[in-house]
């Protein structure tokens, strides 16, 4: 460190230009936070909000997610399903995507859940109402995007969801 | 890692936070800006534990945040620049009894925080008995009398 300068009669360090420069920075950080709250509030930042609402639908299947997460918080995945003929209620999720998260509970318990190559497959039982709804309670592991797939008969629905950390 | 990582990401957030919000927030602490301080080291703490609530955890985490903190005050020796972005410098706001108005709504005070300076140090009674106003990089005012 130099000498410290003297400023008129009084030795001071103080720098005019660089607090100048400074102000402006520092306004320019209250904008960035009032953009960040706003956005918060939006949903963009996970949790709750307007934008942290996506469906994705197909014939058959609708599916209710939430596009930005956060690792180790609590997230949702709604499942409404079409009864298929003769075959009661079933969806298949992929396993990548599973892999990334924890399922912690699933409302209504699906009577079986078997492998069925790359995919979970869920079969509720058959007397319920059509169309089915199922809330899966999930809770992701992975920071980063996480890409998902869910299937039900021959119809596939691709979705991408973000995890903060 | 994952600690290390979470600490350091914390101490930049936090610093970067506390410089935008400017030299005052804190120095002058009254009892509501302490209730939120605590509010903050709160909501701070889960961040930094994550769901882990082990003594190694916790002894890695304070290790990182003293150690940049050394770093940097290291670097801050080191090098005017750095210390001039990271704690600002000092600014007279009073000149020979006069205040400097402009100076004084950037950094959001006013005279009445430069006469309780005044009182409470010297024990002056009126701006004019005032040679220079300092703001510090403490957030402090400093006064020299005429």
């Amino acid at each position: 460190m130099g000498p410290v300068p003297q400023v008129k009669s009084i030795q001071v360090e103080q720098d005019l230009a660089h607090q100048r420069l400074f102000w402006k920075i520092e306004r320019a950080g209250w904008l960035l936070m009032v953009l960040l709250i706003g956005a918060a509030l939006l949903g963009l930042s996970g949790a709750g909000g307007r934008l942290n609402q996506a469906t994705a639908r197909a014939e058959g299947v609708e599916l209710e997610y939430q596009p930005f997460m956060r690792q180790l918080a609590p997230s949702q995945l709604t499942v409404r399903i079409n009864r298929a003929a003769g075959d009661g209620f079933t969806f298949r999720l992929d396993r990548d995507y599973l892999s990334q998260l924890q399922i912690q509970a699933i409302t209504p318990e699906p009577d079986s859940v078997t492998a069925v190559r790359d995919q979970l497959e869920f079969k509720f039982p058959a007397d319920e109402s059509s169309p089915l709804s199922v809330k899966l309670d999930i809770q992701p592991e992975a920071v980063g995007t996480v890409n998902g797939g869910i299937a039900h008969g021959d119809k596939h629905l691709d979705f991408k969801q973000v995890v903060y950390p | 890692m994952d600690s290390v990582l979470r600490a350091a990401a914390i101490y930049v957030f936090l610093l970067v936070i506390f410089r935008f919000a400017g030299k005052r927030t804190l120095s002058e602490m009254t009892t509501f800006d302490f209730i939120l301080l605590l509010v903050i080291g709160e909501s701070t703490q889960q961040a930094l534990l994550g769901d882990d609530f082990s003594i190694i955890n916790a002894a890695v985490i304070i290790t990182t945040l003293v150690a940049i903190d050394i770093g940097t005050s290291l670097l801050k020796r080191r090098s005017q620049r750095v210390e001039k972005w990271l704690d600002g410098t000092p600014l007279i706001v009073l000149e020979n009894g006069q205040p400097l108005m402009d100076r004084l709504n950037k950094e959001r005070i006013d005279e009445g925080d430069i006469l309780q300076a005044a009182r409470s140090s010297q024990g002056l009674e009126r701006l004019d008995q005032i040679k220079y106003a300092v703001l510090e990089k403490s957030g402090g005012i400093s006064i020299v009398p005429k």
